[in-house]
């Protein structure tokens, strides 16, 4: 039952609703609640539900966040053994190889560039694993302490609200009471108003006490309904103000979600930038690698080989040997 | 020589491993040890083989963190655009997945300089030096062929000399026997000197038998001393064609090497430049307070609340 008349919604000019995508909308206020919320003043009955939803949404995106990172720090980790064990294995079989002298020394050093770059995304991994997501798990649990089936924090502002609205509700109940006899009152009194009109002279006096009566009725429940109303305009304030209070602690609970995400994306970039911009691993990488390139000595490993192998080796030529007893 | 106990056994051309090593301390010109060449023209084919195994699998790797990278941007975004996020942070949060998810064009980079400027240039230098037919690669055989050539006659100068020697050396114990023989018998007083003579016979027969298979053993000698510079010249002058081919393989590592390390540099890779501006932009743009208005504007307590007001009846 519409018991009030609404004025039309019109969401403020500055914010702009993003455009919704077919008719489940992904974005904008639609989105966030359903439908059925938007539209609705947050001080009607029960609209305040959509603040507990907000809180409890809190939860699951800081639990999709961590899950997020998760996954990230999984597939850096895979990278990461995957490189250690590629460069550890052909280390293995380069030294076993046919390879030889400076050549091979670069060889493995290039190798080796395996094992630093699974160092330093293992050190991404790790970040993620080790320091950010149990932060956040830790986060989550502070913030959303659960006794038994629900929140503690949500069900602590579902109560303060419901405490501010009680005797609110209330009031709106009595009004819908008094109006409804105020109109029954009234269309009594029409139908009493008509009936006297038409009525014979022997029943004139009895319908003009009843249609009198009904009209002083009329009078009655007016002046209830009246009241109400103005009972209703005395006690808005102090109404607002109350569950402003509690609407404002929900705001308060939020922002401080929002203000920890912002910290958490920030770790997030730090730890991805550490692993690949400036990178102290990586600058040894390059200088070690650089360092037994400018080792790299064609000549010298020709000529370690022709010493022990070629030419410069020692023949033994065939002699006169004289024969010995 | 003992300090190598600490070294890793290493293949068959190195000296380390003295016992099981056939061509260590041998020299380059006896028979055979061309193969140590040989040998070593082998390893580079297999080298270059290696070569390639190794860092096909490199690249493998990469390929794998890269897809994996994009499936995961792709997947969060999808999850965070239909989650209960709202303003701002949402944003912020798409679009750090997005900008960390520039290190897979990184890799990408990467792994497209590891392909075309290191795997690539070692297949086509394997193809071009080392091209096969059926069973082994054409330049080894044909430098084992010249080898075997250049060897040749050396090989049977030597047959010659060893032959030629102990055809003296049998002569010469047969001369000592005889000598001996002959000092017993004369002076054994009851010798007959039919057998005198005869020992002395025997002795003058052993004794030129001796000399000439002395002088042809000699002059065997005084042959491959004459021989040897040519021989040596001409095993040398395939040796350094082997040389050469090594010298080549050796140069092509180097510059495959440093490609591999310019492959592998990120410091300047415009990508990440793109992320780190990505990440401070997305940071910027979080506005807590403005997600916390909006929200409120909707559904918060600056909405349009209808208050109860007298309503009277209407007909």
């Amino acid at each position: 039952m519409n018991l009030f008349s609404r004025k039309s919604v019109i969401p403020p000019p500055s914010l702009s609703p993003s455009p919704s995508i077919g008719s489940a909308a992904t974005a904008g206020p639609e989105a966030f609640a359903n439908n059925s919320a938007y539209g609705r003043g947050f001080f009607e009955p029960g609209a305040y539900s959509i603040a507990l939803k907000r809180c409890e949404n809190g939860h699951d995106l800081a639990q999709q966040l961590a899950d997020m990172y998760e996954e990230r720090a999984q597939l850096e980790l895979v990278y990461t053994n995957q490189l250690r064990a590629w460069s550890r294995k052909w280390h293995g079989e380069l030294v076993k190889s046919q390879e030889y002298g400076t050549n091979k020394k670069v060889w493995d050093q290039s190798v080796t560039t395996g094992e630093q770059m699974a160092d330093v995304h293992g050190i991404l991994s790790s970040s993620l694993t080790d320091s950010l997501i149990p932060k956040l798990r830790q986060w989550r649990k502070d913030n959303y302490e659960k006794s038994l089936v629900h929140y503690k924090k949500t069900k602590e502002f579902e109560k303060d609200f419901i405490d501010a609205q009680k005797s609110w509700a209330k009031l709106l109940d009595k009004i819908s009471e008094y109006k409804s006899s105020y109109y029954s009152a009234c269309k009594t009194a029409k139908l009493a108003d008509n009936a006297e009109r038409t009525a014979t002279e022997e029943q004139r006096r009895k319908l003009a006490d009843k249609a009198e009566v009904a009209r002083r009725e009329v009078g009655f429940a007016k002046t209830k309904y009246e009241q109400a109303i103005n009972e209703a305009r005395e006690q808005r304030s102090s109404y607002e103000t109350a569950m402003k209070n509690v609407f404002e602690r929900t705001q308060t609970f939020e922002r401080k979600r929002l203000d920890f995400f912002k910290e958490t994306f920030d770790e997030y970039s730090k730890v991805i930038e550490t692993a690949t911009i400036d990178n102290p691993i990586l600058k040894k990488m390059n200088e070690d690698y650089q360092a037994s390139l400018n080792m790299h000595s064609s000549d010298q490993d020709l000529t370690w080989w022709d010493q022990n192998y070629g030419t410069q080796t020692n023949n033994r030529w065939p002699e006169y040997e004289e024969y010995r007893d | 020589m003992n300090q190598v106990q600490c070294i890793f056994p290493q293949g068959q051309t190195t000296p380390e491993r003295v016992l099981s090593n056939p061509w260590y301390d041998k020299g380059f010109c006896e028979p055979n040890q061309y193969k140590a060449a040989i040998d070593r023209c082998k390893g580079g084919y297999e080298s270059c083989e290696l070569f390639i195994e190794i860092f096909s699998e490199r690249a493998r790797i990469e390929r794998e963190y890269i897809s994996n990278l994009e499936k995961w941007s792709a997947a969060s975004i999808k999850e965070i655009s239909q989650s209960k996020e709202f303003g701002t942070n949402k944003k912020a949060w798409i679009e750090s997945i997005r900008a960390s998810k520039e290190i897979g064009s990184t890799h990408g980079d990467i792994v497209q300089r590891l392909q075309e400027n290191v795997i690539d240039k070692m297949v086509s230098y394997k193809k071009e030096n080392y091209g096969k037919s059926i069973l082994h690669v054409k330049k080894i055989k044909e430098f084992e062929r010249d080898f075997e050539q250049a060897q040749k006659s050396w090989i049977k100068l030597l047959d010659k000399i060893n032959k030629s020697r102990r055809d003296y050396q049998d002569a010469q114990r047969l001369l000592k026997k005889a000598e001996t023989a002959e000092k017993i018998i004369e002076s054994d007083r009851g010798a007959e000197e039919e057998q005198k003579s005869q020992m002395k016979l025997s002795v003058s027969t052993y004794k030129k038998q001796s000399e000439a298979t002395r002088s042809k053993y000699q002059q065997n000698i005084e042959d491959m001393k004459n021989t040897r510079p040519n021989y040596e010249n001409s095993m040398k002058e395939v040796l350094d064609r082997t040389h050469a081919f090594e010298r080549r393989r050796l140069t092509q590592f180097k510059t495959l090497f440093a490609a591999l390390h310019q492959a592998l540099i990120i410091e300047k890779d415009s990508h990440l430049l793109t992320m780190t501006d990505l990440f401070n932009k997305s940071a910027a743009a979080h506005d807590a307070e403005k997600d916390i208005q909006w929200w409120n504007s909707h559904f918060g307590s600056d909405t349009n609340t209808a208050w109860p007001s007298f309503e009277e009846l209407k007909d």
